[in-house]
């Protein structure tokens, strides 16, 4: 066992083995969250999971967020040799870069800025102030150097050298200040964001802009209704298309209007244009409903075509195609699934949350997973479950296909989970995670009574659970070891290790012991 | 930076369109308003060139244990309620045995439903029920919270604490008013059924009681001598209800000489406030103490008036028994009458007015040829008149019409008890029918009104079952 690992350290350190990593939110722009070069965690060991380390960062919460899905570099060239670095956004414009193997902090960089003259109001969820997008890393230059590109709560980017945390060039506005933004993804040197909820008065819109650009032009594409408030943002495919969800708002094509569909915008020379859109046929019941359709969508190949998955909070999936999403009328996708989840239509503590996921397995079946959270839709049938789902699970299903003719199959439906979120698969494990955290936002005395203070007082922690990829049989649970719960965050996956960060800004490593 | 506050800007203004059109609609009570109108002013779902796709959308037996007529009011609805459980549009029904039911109307389901009285009273009106419930004035979204436009205060603080009535703001709860036949109010939570309040004694128990009214924090009603009881207009100040207090607020009343008071509309009211009565007399009532402002000596129909603004003042439509409609202006002096029509008025009249400013004035005839007849409102020798503009085709006993977007719709009764009831829609510039429910429909109709919102149409059947039509929604 010992000559093993220092095989692989070996192996590893002459870049004879490609190492895992986790560059942007979703592990790739396609926001597949499928950790395709995992060796080291499979299905026979991950039931000896343990934290491996943790560590209290010195971030302050604000309303529900803290800390964002940390992103992973491989091979960074530091001043102490090769690391392998955790990059952590704190939601108080922090950045943290960790040593994977110690669990111990490199760098530490804090955005300072005038505060903004607009915020959200105080105790409102939906309007955090601060740094509210996951970064995103560059691929290694020529030199081997890495980058990470933050938004800062100001709206204004910086890039950051992951190695030392020095500004490698002068931040550029970007955003609008305290706008909540979303995940930033990078491809082909565009940083694409999203932004809803019109917090502080920003517009709900995709933005993008170029890096190369000197005078970083900001571009925009706006669906002119509801907010873009897809977790992951926009997911981008393989025709530079950034794809974000629309959440609650109209649709009116005469007057290019999208809410509550999915757009996607390329850009084209210096301006960002919505090339196609999705529109669900009952989009006036999910808007009379706020049942928003706000799931970033995973992108994969599928055959000779190019194939997405998104959902709603109405808790039904929709597969579409990258190349005509909703056909000829935008309202017609490949496939949907009958309601999963949400039989009683609620807009909080119910329904499909976050972002979806996907793999492909040895045989080649295309796999679509998505979290829901609440009850199990009582006619939703589903071949293998683990008991009465009252919280929340995680559902897989098989994408197949037949004289043209697209199904989304259900294979199995995990355990019960403390509203689950949205899962990573990695060499056939899916790493799922009940949040803990309290969702209401309605009570039966106060009305809509949202307020961060009450909800954070209701929330109780975190729960990791691995599951088998083929079958959806827990094969972990970190039990009562995670103390508190997340909001709007996520996992990250690379090299056997798992990560998770809570509201009281701690992050967690899980991993097996000796690897 | 300067293009991103443009966007900005821009986008602001798209969404206070994106409000204008997608508001949910209230029917807060009988007449869908205090005036006892009967008019949606803007229920865009229902357009003159859709309504012929009209569906049956919703048809919900309830659990009531006395069927007949005046077995069930016809709903109020809240447009949107963001409840516990989500966000729904609900209707309200009030049912002979003490029984209130919310039904989440999207998707045909009982959402709660709430049994007044532990033993519920004999008496010679025990099987019927008459008063519609009330909800809260609609909310009002201009109290939304919006993004600051300047520095947020430092330290975060719970919303403000909310009084009995609410302030109407966006997402805040809203009570429900019904009537139990012990004559108690009741405060019911929209969210759940539960009494915000203990029942306040309101009106004496079996008492006919016409549908519930509230205007300025007040909540209103009449009672006649059908039942056994006193006859009067009823008045009880909930504005300065405190819910943790024992304190309990007292009804005010104005005795009525007798006569038929119209217990579908009961009173309605002016826009300054005023409540217009008619027994055997046609009152004007001063709104905070009941006291008596003018009256008009009317041979008077069982209908309740109804209340418009025209050129700067309101005026009176009521119905005499000799089947005249009476115009009257706000100091109840007969401006104009109209010829008698073949038929006796019943229950309420209705009003709208169409795009051009005409006012109309609707009335359900009763007789052996039963019609809705339309009226324009006129000036003749610089004097207001009611003139006959259409009559519809023939009906049994109609209902009092509602209207939107230039559709009436007349609901005919059917014969009792053998026969069913049947919704029109009708051109309401001409009369003409454009939609019929046809034979759908498989009882008589309660004789208790109708009520219009968001794309549907509800009425209420003598075998305890609620029926809506309208434009189907896809789930």
């Amino acid at each position: 066992m010992q000559s093993t690992k220092l095989l692989i350290a070996l192996a590893t350190s002459l870049g004879l083995i490609w190492a895992a990593e986790w560059p942007t939110d979703g592990g790739n722009s396609q926001r597949s969250n499928w950790q395709r070069d995992e060796k080291i965690l499979n299905t026979s060991n991950v039931k000896n999971l343990k934290i491996l380390w943790k560590i209290k960062l010195d971030n302050v919460p604000h309303e529900m967020h803290s800390l964002f899905p940390p992103l992973i570099a491989d091979g960074v060239n530091t001043g102490q040799g090769p690391r392998q670095i955790a990059i952590e956004a704190g939601i108080a414009d922090n950045i943290y870069a960790l040593d994977v193997e110690t669990g111990k902090l490199l760098w530490k960089k804090h955005f300072e800025y005038p505060p903004p003259p607009r915020s959200g109001r105080p105790g409102d969820p939906l309007c955090p102030t601060g740094q509210t997008a996951t970064p995103v890393l560059s691929p290694p230059s020529s030199s081997g150097s890495r980058t990470v590109y933050a938004l800062a709560g100001d709206g204004k980017i910086h890039s950051l050298n992951v190695a030392n945390g020095e500004d490698v060039t002068p931040p550029f506005q970007f955003g609008y200040p305290n706008g909540k933004s979303y995940s930033l993804n990078l491809v082909n040197d565009i940083i694409f964001t999203t932004t809803s909820q019109g917090c502080a008065g920003n517009p709900n819109q995709i933005w993008a802009v170029n890096l190369k650009d000197p005078s970083h032009r900001v571009m925009t594409a706006s669906p002119r209704s509801g907010g873009l408030w897809g977790r992951q943002g926009a997911a981008v495919d393989s025709t530079g298309i950034a794809w974000a969800p629309t959440g609650d708002g109209r649709y009116e094509a005469e007057k290019q209007v999208y809410g509550n569909g999915l757009i996607g915008a390329r850009v084209e020379g210096s301006e960002l244009k919505i090339k196609d859109y999705y529109i669900p046929k009952n989009w006036i019941w999910l808007q009379k409903r706020d049942l928003d359709m706000q799931v970033t969508p995973a992108i994969f190949k599928f055959k000779d075509r190019e194939l997405m998955v998104t959902g709603s909070k109405e808790c039904r999936m929709f597969l579409l195609d990258t190349k005509a999403a909703g056909g000829a009328n935008h309202q017609t996708p490949l496939a949907q699934t009958p309601l999963m989840c949400n039989d009683e239509t609620d807009f909080q503590s119910a329904g499909i949350w976050g972002n979806m996921a996907t793999w492909e397995d040895a045989g080649g079946t295309r796999w679509v997973l998505t979290p829901f959270w609440g009850p199990v839709h009582p006619d939703f049938k589903v071949p293998v479950s683990y008991g009465p789902v009252t919280h929340g699970a995680v559902v897989a299903l098989k994408v197949e296909e037949s004289d043209g003719k697209f199904q989304l199959n259900p294979a199995w439906m995990s355990r019960d989970m403390d509203q689950a979120e949205p899962p990573v698969i990695a060499n056939g494990v899916v790493f799922a995670y009940g949040n803990g955290e309290n969702t209401r936002q309605a009570y039966a005395d106060r009305g809509l009574y949202d307020f961060s203070p009450e909800r954070i007082k209701n929330s109780t922690h975190a729960v990791l659970y691995a599951l088998d990829a083929q079958t959806g049989k827990e094969l972990y649970s970190s039990g009562n070891q995670i103390a508190s719960f997340n909001h709007f965050s996520g996992l990250s996956v690379a090299n056997g290790r798992v990560y998770i960060a809570t509201y009281d800004s701690v992050l967690y490593c899980f991993g097996i012991e000796g690897h | 930076m300067k293009n991103v506050l443009a966007q900005a800007g821009i986008f602001l203004a798209m969404s206070e369109i994106a409000y204008a059109q997608g508001r949910p609609l209230d029917w807060s009570f009988y007449g869908g308003d205090a005036q006892r109108t009967g008019w949606e002013k803007s229920d865009s779902r229902i357009t003159k060139e859709n309504v012929k796709d009209f569906q049956l959308v919703l048809k919900r037996k309830l659990d009531n244990r006395n069927g007949g007529q005046l077995s069930l009011t016809p709903p109020v609805v809240i447009g949107n309620l963001i409840s516990y459980r989500g966000f729904k549009e609900l209707a309200f029904v009030a049912g002979s045995s003490d029984t209130v039911w919310s039904i989440d109307v999207d998707v045909d389901r009982i959402f709660w439903q709430k049994h007044l009285t532990a033993s519920k009273p004999s008496g010679p009106c025990s099987d019927v029920v008459t008063a519609t419930p009330a909800l809260t004035p609609p909310m009002n979204f201009a109290s939304r919270p919006r993004p600051a436009t300047a520095p947020a205060p430092v330290n975060a603080s719970p919303p403000k604490p909310r009084g009995i009535l609410g302030t109407g703001a966006f997402g805040e709860p809203r009570p429900a008013f019904a009537l139990s036949s012990d004559g108690k109010l009741h405060l019911l939570n929209t969210s759940n059924g539960d009494d915000l309040v203990p029942p306040i004694s309101f009106i004496p128990a079996n008492s006919n009681a016409s549908s519930l009214a509230l205007s300025d924090g007040v909540v209103y009603t009449t009672t006649d001598w059908r039942c056994g009881g006193a006859a009067g207009v009823w008045a009880l100040d909930l504005t300065n209800v405190d819910p943790k207090s024992a304190a309990v607020p007292h009804a005010t009343s104005f005795p009525l000489k007798g006569g038929n008071i119209s217990s579908l509309g009961g009173v309605a009211f002016g826009t300054d406030g005023t409540l217009y009565v008619q027994a055997t007399e046609l009152l004007a009532l001063n709104p905070k103490d009941l006291t008596q402002k003018q009256s008009f000596t009317i041979s008077a129909a069982a209908v309740t008036p109804v209340v418009f603004a025209h050129a700067g003042h309101d005026l009176i439509v009521t119905a005499g028994a000799d089947g005249s409609l009476y115009l009257m202006d706000d100091h109840l002096s007969l401006v104009s009458k109209t010829p008698a029509l073949d038929g006796k008025i019943w229950g309420g009249l209705s009003s709208w007015q169409d795009a051009e400013g005409t006012r109309w004035v609707l009335a359900p005839v009763w007789g052996s040829k039963g019609s809705i007849v339309a009226f324009k409102l006129e000036d003749r020798d610089g004097k207001p008149t009611l003139a006959q503009a259409w009559v519809s085709p023939d009906m049994i006993s109609p209902e009092p019409p509602v209207i939107t977007s230039g559709v009436v719709f007349a609901l005919s009764s059917g014969l009792y008890p053998s026969g069913h009831a049947r919704l029109y829609a009708l051109d309401a510039l001409t009369g003409k029918e454009i939609y019929s429910t046809g034979d759908q429909v498989s009882a008589p109709a309660n004789l208790t009104g109708m009520s219009i919102a968001n794309g549907r149409v509800y009425f209420t059947t003598s075998d305890n079952t609620l029926y809506a039509f309208g434009i189907f929604l896809e789930r």
